[in-house]
């Protein structure tokens, strides 16, 4: 709780004013008009004391996730179950795209109305795609004569992907088979043995069941998959480079990219690298749903300086791959494993 | 903000961060009009609780329902004018305009219920301070009750056009309670209560309006395009989203106040009712009471005094710092005499010779001397030469004067008298004997005049101050004052040498009747006439400006022209006697006449009388030099014809402050006619004009045409919503609608259409987060059933897109939906409605 020094100073002078003018005027009954004014910071006090301790604030958004361009709309909550209103509330927020942090902190002052539920609707306007997170950092609340500033320790934040408009372009070359299973479904339905294992690497989710390697698994206390030689071969790998200049750019084609290919059944793997660690993260992609989840894990990624940071890591990892598709800004590189481009 | 440079600013953010918050809004829609009537109410209660709290602490009579009513009206009227901008900017011009047209017709009305008000206010504060009662305005229409109804009328009207600022405007504390707690303090002053209610009000008004102050949450900008619900300030490092004005948390502060100051007030009201003690002022009231006793008297002005002075006539000589006369009426002098004549008696005091800046020097200033000569003169050699011409006759005289409250260093002498005092202490009785000889009733005196005496009168007594020769000359030359004298012409040879004296003391006599002919042709008598500005002269001032004084004026002007004309004149400042105040005094008829008075006289009776001289007597005069009579009394100031001792009207409430005084404003010739020949009923006259066409159509067609603005300017947008109303009333779900939340109406759907497809669909399982999207596709879902069921409805693929397009514009854009999207809706979900009973 923090007193305000100001507000106290003028009203004291004011009251010292109104007791100037009672020894000038020197009646009894003036002190009648004192009476509320010093009583006043007391039931101010008492009341916002009162009300405080049943506030309840909560940060939303509406809707999963929005297109560009289409305004973001977080809403905040404040209940206020008492029957004594508060004027003044100040709710200090943070707004930004991950991509671009925000210095400015943004100051909401509204009202509490007695037994009601405030809700507030921020609209936003994001120019570009990202994570857009709404961030409440402080809640402050002062009584009815300001003279008494409470700051609560509750915080806020909603966050809501804002993904990219997609664009036309020309298609990429198909260079795995849309339909059909891969080898290893094949042959385990007509009984033969599965092709070379080329390594054993951990389970990601997509992964078919029959690739999971249950010995090593059981052994390992984790789930293994093998890697058959020619199992790889058959998804495409579309790996963003998200280098500061052109990430825009890099998602519009990314998702543009991504919808060609499902619309037209066509398998793929999205890999995320994560530049502070060199990992890379697969993420099998079969329908739309699934993209929004793409893009909320691809928004959290650190943003680099280098054109080409993810590609060479991606080759220097020895991570392995049929069909790559580099995408840098509005461009997409399409290569095999061995870097020649179709 | 202005817009474009809103957008400037929005660019910059976007640059800088992608992200830009946009205009905030709330789910509690702020109705403007009723903001806008409880600001008018707060208004009306504070303007309420003034007015007729001043009007019940002096027990003012007035119609009580009329006013009440009138003040209420018009404080809706007046804070509705922020309801919008065009009504703000041309609102204020037309009530102001309104409220001076009325003025101006019902002025006399409206005057003299203000001086009703005055009147009643100045006898309590004149009865408290045990003063007589000093100042009476006057009131043409003397029925009160109505007058002063009317004259409220006026004044809360101006009430609540200022109120209407701090309030509504700016929400201002300090400013609130300046404008209306003095009119209150008027009767507390005095240990006169207005009524608990009253007072109370005014501390629930003051105490809401601090509150809301304080919580910056009271501003509803004026209506105009760019209105919004959250006022934005931006800083480098901060944005500041304020919300504007919440209704309810108003209401709910103001009754809160209203609840604290009652309670308190009722628990605290017997202290209300305590009489004051025995009245003991300390140090602090004292000063005070000294200022509220100067205002009595003299007005605003007589604040602004540059010295104290006796019914105007200061000590010392000074000039021009008074602004207006208002004698106390209290004794300064108890004169004991036997009357000897008609003739009025004055008791000299100070007798100015040099004019100085302004101000008359008394007769030595030992900076001066006489022309080129080394000649000084002191005090007592001039009483001594003025005492060579006594007229010491057969008849002499006592005279007893006791000093009550007059100025102490001057010695009060009456004419003819010889006294060796230096100071008359306040609470000193002088006995002075003289010669009761009246004006020219004796033989002058062929006196051998000593050299420097002669010097005094033909040189020192003929100067005036070279920046003021000139001008004087110039006047004189201009009116035609002393044409037919030329102070350097020869004397005719004709004329004996015996009757040279005599012949130029006429001509000095009859300059003085021109002089004074001049001064009531064209100049006025008051009281009042306002002190003298700073950089002017005073005698100057007065004779091309101002043109309007008391005696001092008038004397000090005549010496100045006489002097410049040759005339060897003097300035005088004391006391006189007139018959009259002579008949009021006391016989005291245990005193012998014999001891009082010797020789002859012009009554039919004599006595010895005890007069009472007020400082309403305190005067100022000339003496002319008279050859062989030495310096003679002369009555210069005009008789007051027209002066007016009242308090300044309505339109005068500064009179003296700035300029001469404004009494009555000149009513047209035929209102004033009126008045003499018909006196009717003010009010009976002003109420049928009010209900028939003064005001009252007037006001209502004001009141109209602010309901008309309104309605064009929101009509539209009302119009809007009430057609939506009607539709949706139906369905009560208007608000849902009005409030986007179309997720709730939608819920209604998704239930009936889970429950009739057995579309347990996993992907919602909570009703309460469905979302038009996913309101669609399980429509989608539905309506592959139905086809393969092959029903027929009017609903297809196109149609839901445009549902969810238009459902998520309806709730998320800014600008919303028009009317026409908004009807194509509900015929797609009446559509689904089917959907649902067909499902079923």
């Amino acid at each position: 709780m923090k007193m305000n020094r100001f507000p106290i100073i003028i009203y004291v002078v004011y009251l010292f004013l109104a007791l100037f003018l009672f020894i000038i005027l020197e009646h009894p009954f003036l002190l009648l008009t004192l009476l509320p004014f010093v009583a006043a910071p007391f039931f101010s006090i008492l009341i916002f004391r009162h009300v405080v301790s049943q506030l309840q604030f909560r940060a939303y958004c509406k809707t999963a996730s929005v297109d560009m361009r289409n305004p973001v709309l977080f809403s905040v909550e404040a209940k206020n179950p008492s029957f004594f209103p508060l004027l003044k509330c100040e709710l200090t927020f943070h707004t930004e795209n991950i991509f671009r942090p925000n210095p400015i902190n943004q100051v909401l002052n509204i009202p509490l109305n007695a037994r009601k539920k405030g809700v507030f609707e921020i609209p936003l306007e994001a120019q570009l795609p990202g994570m857009v997170t709404f961030h409440i950092t402080k809640i402050s609340v002062s009584d009815y004569l300001n003279f008494v500033t409470i700051t609560l320790p509750e915080t806020c934040m909603a966050q809501i992907p804002v993904l990219p408009a997609p664009k036309e372009f020309p298609p990429p070359e198909k260079t795995v088979s849309s339909e059909g299973e891969d080898e290893v479904e094949d042959n385990s339905n007509h009984g033969m043995p599965s092709s070379d294992i080329k390594e054993i690497r951990e389970y990601r989710p997509g992964d078919k069941l029959q690739r999971i390697h249950w010995k090593l698994s059981a052994k390992l206390d984790d789930l293994v998959v093998k890697e058959l030689s020619n199992t790889s071969v058959l998804s495409i790998v579309l790996l963003p480079e998200l280098s500061r200049n052109n990430i825009t750019e890099t998602t519009e084609t990314l998702r543009s990219l991504m919808e060609y290919f499902i619309d037209n059944e066509q398998r793929f793997e999205l890999c995320l690298y994560q530049h502070a660690d060199c990992s890379f993260e697969y993420i099998l992609v079969s329908n739309r749903d699934e993209l929004l989840d793409c893009f909320i894990k691809f928004y959290y990624l650190t943003l680099y300086e280098e054109e080409d940071a993810a590609l060479n890591a991606f080759f220097a990892s020895g991570q392995h791959g049929s069909s790559i598709i580099q995408i840098k800004g509005t461009e997409f590189i399409h290569m095999d494993s061995s870097r020649t481009v179709f | 903000m202005p817009y474009w440079l809103e957008q400037i600013f929005r660019k910059k953010e976007l640059a800088q961060s992608s992200v830009y918050v946009g205009d905030i809004t709330s789910n509690d829609h702020q109705p403007r009009i009723l903001i806008c009537l409880f600001r008018g109410l707060l208004v009306f209660m504070a303007s309420y609780a003034t007015i007729i709290g001043v009007l019940d602490c002096f027990e003012l009579p007035f119609n009580r329902p009329i006013v009440i009513g009138f003040l209420f009206i018009i404080s809706m009227v007046v804070a509705l004018l922020y309801l919008h901008k065009l009504l703000f900017y041309t609102g204020y011009f037309l009530i102001l305009g309104i409220f001076t047209r009325q003025l101006i017709y019902y002025y006399l009305y409206a005057n003299s219920g203000f001086q009703a008000i005055t009147n009643v206010i100045f006898e309590e504060y004149s009865d408290f301070f045990k003063m007589d009662f000093l100042r009476e305005a006057q009131e043409i229409y003397t029925n009160r009750y109505e007058t002063i109804t009317i004259a409220v009328f006026f004044i809360g009207t101006f009430l609540s056009l200022l109120l209407n600022v701090t309030i509504s405007g700016y929400m201002n504390t300090i400013e609130t309670i300046l404008i209306t707690f003095p009119f209150l303090e008027i009767g507390f002053y005095i240990f006169k209560k207005p009524p608990l209610h009253c007072v109370l009000l005014l501390l629930s008004v003051y105490l809401t309006v601090a509150i809301l102050q304080y919580s910056k949450n009271f501003k509803m900008q004026v209506k105009s395009k760019r209105t919004k619900e959250f006022i934005r300030l931006k800083f480098k490092k901060t944005h500041f989203f304020y919300y504007q004005t919440n209704l309810k948390g108003q209401i709910r502060t103001l009754l809160l106040s209203a609840v604290i100051v009652f309670g308190l007030g009722i628990i605290a009201s017997p202290l209300y009712n305590v009489p004051p003690a025995t009245y003991r002022p300390n140090a602090l009231r004292t000063e005070a009471d000294n200022l509220i006793k100067i205002y009595l008297q003299n007005g605003i002005g007589g604040l602004f005094d540059r010295y104290n002075a006796k019914g105007g006539v200061s000590s010392n000589g000074r000039l021009g710092g008074i602004s207006s006369v208002r004698p106390d009426f209290q004794t300064d002098l108890i004169v004991t005499f036997a009357p000897y004549s008609y003739e009025t008696i004055y008791l000299k005091g100070f007798t100015g010779s040099q004019y100085y800046q302004s101000q008359w020097l008394p007769h030595t200033y030992k900076e001066l001397s006489v022309a080129d000569t080394e000649i000084y003169m002191t005090e007592n050699n001039i009483k001594a030469y003025d005492n060579l011409f006594l007229p010491k006759g057969d008849k002499q005289a006592k005279m007893q004067i006791k000093n009550v409250d007059a100025y102490e260093n001057e010695v009060l002498l009456p004419y003819y008298a010889e006294s060796e005092e230096t100071g008359f202490p306040v609470g000193e009785t002088m006995t002075i004997g003289f010669y009761p000889y009246m004006t020219y009733d004796y033989e002058g005196k062929d006196l051998s005049i000593p050299a420097d005496y002669d010097e005094y009168i033909h040189n020192y007594c003929l100067q005036v101050p070279e920046e003021l020769k000139w001008e004087l000359l110039s006047y004189c030359h201009k009116n035609e004052i002393g044409q037919n004298y030329d102070p350097y012409q020869e004397i005719p040879q004709n004329i004996p040498a015996e009757d040279r004296n005599d012949y130029i003391n006429e001509q000095r006599r009859l300059l003085a009747y021109e002089v004074y002919s001049h001064f009531i042709k064209n100049f006025d008598y008051t009281m009042a006439p306002g002190s003298t500005p700073v950089y002017y002269d005073f005698v100057d001032y007065f004779l091309n400006y101002q043109q309007r004084g008391y005696c001092v004026h008038f004397a000090s002007s005549a010496v100045l022209l006489l002097r410049s004309m040759g005339v060897p004149c003097r300035y005088v400042e004391g006391y006189c006697i007139p018959a009259t105040l002579v008949a009021e005094g006391q016989l005291l008829p245990e005193e012998n006449v014999a001891d009082w008075y010797k020789g002859a006289h012009s009554l039919e009776e004599q006595g010895v009388v005890e007069v009472e001289v007020s400082d309403a007597y305190a005067h100022a005069w000339i003496e002319i030099y008279m050859e062989g009579y030495g310096f003679i009394p002369f009555e210069i100031t005009p008789a007051d014809m027209n002066s007016d001792m009242g308090i300044p009207n309505l339109a005068g409430m500064f009179a003296g402050l700035f300029d001469i005084d404004f009494t009555m404003a000149d009513a047209p010739e035929d209102t004033m006619n009126d008045v003499v020949r018909n006196p009717e009923d003010a009010l009976k006259r002003f109420l049928p004009t009010l209900s028939a066409t003064r005001i009252l159509i007037p006001l209502l067609l004001f009141i109209s045409g602010i309901l008309l603005v309104v309605f064009i300017l929101q009509g539209n947008q009302e119009l809007k919503k009430v057609s939506r109303r009607k539709e949706w009333l139906r369905k009560k779900k208007y608000d849902l609608l009005i409030h986007e939340n179309y997720l709730q109406f939608s819920k209604v759907f998704y239930k009936k259409l889970t429950t009739a497809s057995s579309c347990k669909n996993t992907l919602y399982p909570s009703c309460s987060n469905l979302l038009p999207d996913e309101l669609c596709k399980l429509v989608s879902k539905c309506l592959t059933i139905v086809s393969e069921k092959k029903q027929k409805l009017s609903l297809t693929e196109k149609d839901l897109d445009f549902y969810r397009i238009h459902v998520t514009k309806g709730m998320y854009s800014l600008s919303g939906i028009t009317i026409n999207e908004y009807n194509e809706l509900l015929r797609i979900e009446k559509e689904l409605y089917k959907l649902c009973k067909l499902l079923k």
